[in-house]
């Protein structure tokens, strides 16, 4: 419903009950669980794309210089304003950056830590992989004198989004090389200047840019970049070079609240594990103006008098409005607000702090690998679930930055390359997990893909950018990489009805904790089979959800090392597993207000 | 200047009451609608009892580290046989001092960045240590009882990395504590509401595990229980609006101290017959899962953040030693173990959950 319209009352005329009532009744109306979100001060919920780096050594800039640590992002629509066109629907929501925040750990000092590569020379010796495990006492130390020199660059850029307007992926060699698409726009840049990272007081750490209002495309790719090139010392005699510890972004946009997720009775999958005894639809609390009958004096204080009935208006608001879930993901008795959902991303590092900074075949994998047997790496990460959220979309980046660059000076001219075709599997799942400190423990697959990074025709590839850093291309040839990042859609598991969005996938999923005993919120809809794509499931978790849990699995489809460590020359003696910086799962979908 | 605006009436969304025996024109009803419909049309922020949203602050990573011998040689170099740990970042020693400065040294601002919860032992910080064993700090009476001394003594034989690192065996007896800090700042006013802290174990090989010492996951799950540490202490300040640069003087908000990790077991019961997620992680050939691991978790916390807050959480996994095999940063080869950080063993990961008002 829109907004409440009335019409003035005219002069001289005769004073009908429709002249009071009318605008009386369509206002309790609205506030009968139909407050849309333009009728709210507040209309637009905020959300952040948090970013933790635990660490971007010097030598990403040293072997960059002038490059960007960059992650890519975007914010698809949600997968009822899903539609494949390259336009934006203008009725849709468009979320827009306001703030900017950025962070690193300084020691509470104004200075700048110590590298690992500090009083190093950054020579083949030094920053070949095989010196990789080497440690360094200056570690972590405070450099002082440092801190006046480094400036920090930040940026977003933007680029068109492969998915909606197809690109070419990186080839070619020398005057034939094509590169991926870098940046088309920068949307936002600021330095942090070094003086406010070295002064004794008020330091610009953590640093925070308010005041934004930047409109980002649900259709287009983002990129967060760093620069620090003082990092590195130039200095022969000092050679203190330092490093970026503990980094955090923060990036806040905001959105208009949309209305939430729901099914029904007739249709229970079509809100994947929603709850049955609410189906995740509003039970409204009903406000009843009772307007004078034809003939009746209109009167104040009594039944269906002006002051009375405006009353129920009054004391509602006076006693507030409210919308989205109570605990343990039951629905209010009677809400009013009809627009009570916003757009959440819930950005997931992992493999974002490997020994080397990248996991390079031969020097790294041997170190690395989880079992000499079934050849992987895995990391996961456990989100503890605080209020209930519908999945619309599973995004992961896949990453072939590098700190390590072509050299020409071994006996065997040696870079760092994304492996070959086929060569990798890449296997990402989200699920949720039922069980801290119970009896059972089961998990629930919410969203699961096995990735192959090969070309830019590969399934599920989203969108891929190379920002043109010098590592990335084999110098000698100028051979550029396939991409430096990349992003792939995880679909969503499907049960009988499908959903919307980069790829087919089944429909939003609810997740939310439970109880019984009048709750009664864990008795769910049933999910898609993850075994039988299309058929539906009672969820394996049972509804008893804690905590949502992110998985990703490096899998080589070759053996790198055999049982007894032997190298099998599968691969590229630097052939790229997981690039500098790692990967992010990105979750995004609907969070809902709460108290 | 402010000035009062008389309100005439109890009512909310409008000023005019209309009582049986009172005065009442057109203009006043009117007035009554106008601001009425003008409030339900613009509800302000006060009226939402639920107007707030969550945001979730995800942090942490799994370590690195080699559980076998290995052969590397390439391109000519010569094979190196010994292995470490690559770097111990994103934990960084709670002191500052001269000993732990590269370059020009300064007096520090903060001689410990950690405020409180007895982790290190400068008045106003919080006396004590958190954790069983020696104390790592400066005790006095040179190398090497003191670790300062120590380090510098062995600092001065000019070996800046190799075999004989300060972390190792070789290195000093002791050794400060370290932290794992992440900040963040709040341009608007914010609630903190939940903070989860877990010390994942991630699978059959990929912490503490090299066989034969199978079975010895976690420093907090070795059941001799002499090795590595059992508490954790985490703190979460906000800076002092005046004094944002001392931490001596930050408002602490959360503060857990000596933790008994014992007591916040995931589950260590065998996960068989669960029903896992994909990709599996896999422990034997049985379900990993969360087993092993330890989930701490603080809910319903309603920690006001006022605007420009500048949030700082550090956590800290205390180390001690066993005999006179100090915890080191590094794994060595050809033989036993050397007890390493505390942080190597498990792998620390968060999620901190704050709620922000809707905006305009």
């Amino acid at each position: 419903m829109a907004k409440v319209t009335r019409d003035s009352l005219p002069r001289g005329a005769e004073l009908l009950k429709d002249h009071v009532f009318d605008p009386m009744t369509e206002m309790a109306a609205a506030l009968s669980g139909n407050v849309e979100s333009e009728q709210l001060q507040c209309s637009r919920s905020t959300f952040r794309l948090n970013f933790s780096v635990p660490y971007i050594s010097a030598k990403f800039f040293w072997a960059n210089p002038g490059g960007w640590f960059y992650i890519p992002f975007c914010l698809p629509p949600l997968q009822e304003h899903w539609f494949s066109t390259t336009s934006v629907n203008s009725e849709y929501p468009t979320p827009v950056l306001h703030e900017v925040g950025f962070s690193f750990d300084q020691r509470s000092e104004p200075c700048l830590p110590a590298d690992r590569y500090a009083k190093k020379a950054f020579d083949a010796a030094l920053t070949s992989p095989e010196a990789n495990y080497v440690s360094n006492i200056y570690e972590g130390n405070a450099v002082y004198e440092r801190a006046g020199n480094v400036d920090i660059k930040l940026a977003i850029f933007e680029k068109s989004q492969h998915y909606f307007s197809a690109q070419a992926a990186g080839t070619g060699t020398g005057w034939s090389a094509v590169k991926a698409p870098g940046a088309e726009n920068e949307v936002f840049s600021a330095t942090i200047p070094a003086a406010e990272i070295s002064a004794k007081s008020s330091r610009n750490n953590p640093a925070c840019y308010p005041g934004l209002s930047i409109p980002c495309s649900p259709k287009k790719t983002y990129m967060f970049a760093i620069n620090a090139d003082e990092l590195v010392d130039p200095e022969s005699t000092s050679l203190e070079h330092t490093a970026l510890v503990s980094v955090n972004i923060s990036l806040k946009f905001s959105i208009p609240l949309v209305v939430r997720d729901s099914s029904s009775a007739g249709a229970p999958d079509n809100l994947q594990n929603v709850p049955l005894a609410s189906y995740g639809a509003r039970t409204n609390e009903t406000i009843s103006i009772v307007a004078p009958s034809a003939g009746d004096v209109v009167s104040a204080d009594a039944a269906k008098g002006v002051s009375a009935e405006l009353e129920k208006i009054d004391s509602r608001l006076r006693h507030k409005i409210y919308g989205g879930y109570q605990d343990f993901s039951s629905t209010y008795v009677g809400q009013h607000i009809k627009d009570d959902a916003g757009y959440e991303v819930i950005a997931v590092p992992l493999f974002n702090n490997t020994a080397f900074g990248e996991i390079l075949a031969r020097p790294c994998w041997v170190r690395m690998r989880d079992s000499q047997t079934t050849e992987q790496y895995n990391d996961r990460i456990a989100i503890p679930i605080t209020s209930p959220m519908t999945i619309h979309h599973v995004l992961v980046t896949n990453n072939y930055l590098t700190a390590t660059p072509y050299d020409s000076a071994r006996g065997t001219p040696m870079y760092t390359f994304p492996p070959a075709a086929t060569k990798v599997r890449y296997q990402v799942g989200v699920g949720v997990v039922a069980g801290q400190a119970a009896d059972n423990v089961d998990y629930a697959q919410v969203a699961y893909a096995e990735i192959l990074a090969d070309s830019a025709t590969s399934t599920g590839l989203v969108d891929f950018m190379d920002m043109g850093n010098l590592a990335s291309i084999v110098k000698d040839q100028y051979r550029p990489q396939r991409w430096e990042q990349a992003i792939f859609a995880v679909p969503l598991v499907r049960g009988s009805v499908g959903g919307n969005g980069y790829v087919t996938q089944g429909r939003p999923f609810f997740v939310g904790e439970a109880a019984e005993n009048g709750l009664d919120t864990v008795a769910r809809a049933e999910v898609g089979n993850p075994a039988s794509a299309g058929a539906d499931i009672a969820s394996p978790a049972g509804g008893l959800e804690q905590f949502i849990e992110v998985r990703m699995s490096i899998r080589p489809q070759s053996s790198v090392f055999n049982g007894s460590n032997v190298w099998q020359s599968n691969y590229l003696d630097w052939a790229n597993f997981s690039g500098y910086g790692g990967s992010w799962v990105y979750i995004i979908g609907k969070k809902h207000m709460r108290t | 200047m402010t000035t009062y605006t008389h309100k005439k009436s109890l009512r909310h969304i409008t000023d005019e009451q209309f009582s049986e025996k009172t005065t009442v024109d057109g203009s006043r009803i009117d007035r009554a609608l106008a601001e009425s419909v003008d409030h339900v049309n613009n509800i302000p922020a006060g009226d939402v009892l639920s107007r707030y949203t969550e945001t979730k602050f995800v942090f942490g990573y799994r370590p690195n580290r080699d559980y076998d011998a290995c052969e590397v040689s390439t391109g000519g170099l010569a094979a190196t046989q010994t292995h470490y740990y690559a770097h111990h970042f994103p934990w960084m020693q709670i002191a500052n001092n001269s000993y732990l400065t590269l370059g020009t040294t300064q007096d520090a601002q903060n001689p410990y960045v950690v405020k409180t919860v007895g982790l290190n032992d400068k008045p106003g910080y919080g006396y004590g240590v958190s954790n069983v064993g020696l104390v790592p700090r400066s005790v006095g009476g040179g190398a090497p009882n003191d670790w300062p001394e120590d380090w510098a003594l062995w600092a001065a034989a000019s070996t800046t990395q190799g075999t004989v690192d300060f972390t190792t065996s070789h290195g000093p007896l002791n050794g400060y504590q370290y932290a794992y800090t992440n900040s963040w700042n709040f341009n608007n006013p914010a609630i903190i509401d939940d903070l989860m802290i877990s010390l994942a174990v991630d699978g059959e090989f990929s912490i503490g595990a090299r066989p034969p010492v199978a079975g010895m996951y976690s420093k907090f799950e070795d059941p001799s229980g002499v090795y590595g540490t059992d508490t954790v202490g985490v703190v979460l300040m906000v800076d002092n609006h005046f004094s944002q640069e001392l931490r001596e003087d930050s408002e602490i908000e959360v503060a857990a101290n000596r933790y008994d990790l014992r007591g916040f077991k995931y589950t260590y019961a065998a996960m068989t017959g669960i029903a896992d997620m994909a990709p599996a992680i896999l422990d034997g050939g049985a379900v990993m899962g969360q087993r092993k691991s330890v989930v701490m978790r603080w809910r319903d916390l309603n920690i006001p953040l006022h605007a420009n807050a500048r949030v700082r959480l550090s956590i800290t996994l205390p180390w001690t030693k066993s005999g006179t095999a100090p915890g080191g940063l590094t794994w060595e080869t050809g033989g036993a173990e050397v007890l390493t950080a505390p942080f190597f063993y498990s792998s620390p990961r968060g999620c901190m959950t704050v709620l922000e008002e809707l905006e305009p």
